[in-house]
């Protein structure tokens, strides 16, 4: 099962182990990471599951669509690599995935 | 000494399961002690009507958190037990077996049930009701034997379970007593919309239809409208909205409208008891009047009051009450509320069969957002809510 590391505010790390074909949001809730809310359940209709991806692992997931990228505005402290983890579908690939969950979320 | 300190959350839904994580972010360090009705931990339920019912959703993907998280939290977990009685004075709850929970704090999470239609047959087996998994699962197994599917209410829930049961390859009428679909809660153009989508899809949607009554030898086999229409079915799903759970605050003497009455930080008429989420008709600062909504984001953001409240920290930020509906993979979404008692101007983007946006202002501002199949434009609209409007400019 791929892990996938969440960076908190404070420096500390999660590691979670999120089954193939789940999103990266699904394992976080599972978990309870704090930050990682997901109002809408992963409809990619809040914002509220944004995290920052590490800058290589951006590369491998690659850049929001349209609708993602509109939301993304609406969340606080959007970076140059915002996702929506309910929008990353995790696969052996992005075995390690590191992302940083934003401080205003908590 | 000091002794800790105790919340005692009841109702294990989405606003129930909030409030426990909002405390224990906000540095609560007493005891929280979560009871539940269900035997389930605490699972989305949205989907219920949708992606669950059809299949395609797990039970296991419908939790809002792991047991794991739960225990690394310290929220003690009650599940499959109801709490009977409140004694405010006192500050103790009693549960069904008869144990007793003394708290510092309450929080009262009940949520809502399915209001119930008082017509003859409503008892009989195949009539479902759908607010839980359970009752999700047990329409699943209906509907994957095919047949004929009527659904009593043409509200969110009863037009998703028709788009559902049309995907599984059933036979769906729906059935609604005003002469339009969603008339309460959206503009005319969504409701039309809808009406014509099921219709495309192939309901048999009737409008202005009553109930009379459901008839059959045990089984449910036909329903019967007021004006005699004879509709054959093998389920029969009962969708006519949902009614706020008060008897246990009732009982309690809490003071209860539609719902456990709450002030703007999500506090009753007794000090030291809460209400959030559905069972809550909460004072909105924002609107100046008391609105009870059944609604994820509502339920998080009044539990998350309630939490701030206990912990002597300021209120959250209001944030705008929203809405989605998934029908046949056409998304509509609702950002905002609309006073009923209010004259209301909506304005009509892009094609009205297809794509839309609808703004809606009421007293010159932007008062809700409803788009069809346009969530960028969804998005869009939401940074314009509460903001004036230049009708004349604009239409």
């Amino acid at each position: 099962m791929p892990t996938a590391r969440f960076v908190m505010p404070d420096g500390t790390e999660r590691a979670v182990d999120v089954p193939d074909g789940w999103s990266l949001m699904e394992g976080a809730r599972r978990d309870g990471i704090p930050g990682i809310v997901a109002e809408c359940g992963g409809g990619a209709t809040c914002a509220t599951c944004h995290v920052i991806v590490d800058p290589t692992w951006y590369e491998v997931v690659g850049a929001p669509p349209d609708t993602e990228s509109m939301l993304l505005e609406l969340a606080s402290e959007r970076g140059e690599t915002s996702r929506l983890s309910c929008q990353i579908l995790m696969t052996d690939a992005l075995d390690g995935i590191t992302v940083r969950v934003p401080e205003s979320q908590l | 000494m000091t002794t800790k300190k105790v919340v005692l959350v009841v109702g294990a839904g989405q606003a129930g399961s909030e409030a426990c994580w909002a405390l224990r972010q906000g540095g609560f360090a007493g005891d929280i002690i979560l009871v539940g009705a269900e035997a389930a931990l605490p699972y989305e339920r949205p989907p219920l009507s949708k992606k669950f019912l059809n299949g395609t959703l797990d039970a296991e993907r419908l939790f809002l958190r792991g047991p794991a998280a739960y225990a690394d939290a310290g929220v003690s977990l009650k599940l499959g037990r109801r709490v009977v009685g409140l004694d405010p004075a006192a500050s103790i709850a009693v549960l069904d077996d008869g144990e007793r929970l003394a708290f510092d704090w309450a929080i009262l999470a009940m949520g809502s049930g399915a209001r119930a239609l008082p017509i003859p047959g409503i008892d009989l087996a195949g009539v479902h009701a759908l607010r839980t998994m359970e009752d999700a699962e047990r329409l699943r197994a209906g509907l994957l034997k095919g047949g004929r599917l009527v659904v009593i209410g043409g509200g969110y829930l009863g037009l998703e379970a028709a788009a559902t049961g049309r995907k599984l390859g059933c036979e769906v009428t729906v059935l609604e007593s005003a002469s339009g679909l969603l008339q309460r809660s959206a503009s005319r153009q969504t409701g039309a919309y809808f009406e014509a989508k099921h219709r495309a899809e192939g309901v048999d949607l009737r409008l202005g239809a009553s109930v009379a009554r459901i008839e059959g030898d045990g089984r449910a086999e036909r329903v019967v409208t007021a004006d005699g229409t004879v509709l054959p079915a093998d389920l029969v799903l009962v969708a006519v909205g949902g009614v706020p759970e008060t008897a246990l605050a009732e009982a309690a003497g809490l003071e209860c409208r539609n719902g456990i009455l709450v002030d703007a930080d999500c506090r009753t008429s007794v000090e030291t008891i809460f209400a959030v989420g559905d069972c809550a008709n909460h004072f909105d600062p924002a609107l100046g009047r008391h609105v009870r909504l059944e609604a994820v984001q509502t339920a998080i953001s009044q539990a998350r009051c309630a939490a701030a409240a206990i912990l002597g920290a300021p209120r959250p930020a209001p944030k705008t009450p929203y809405f989605w509906s998934d029908q046949y993979g056409v998304k509509l979404q609702i950002a905002g509320l609309i006073d009923p008692s209010l004259p209301c101007e909506d304005i009509l983007f892009g094609e009205a069969g297809v794509s839309f946006a609808i703004h809606r202002i009421q007293g010159g501002v932007l008062a809700a957002v409803e788009t069809v199949n346009r969530p960028v434009d969804f998005v869009r609209a939401q940074k314009l809510l509460g903001k004036p409007v230049d009708v004349a400019a604009v239409a």
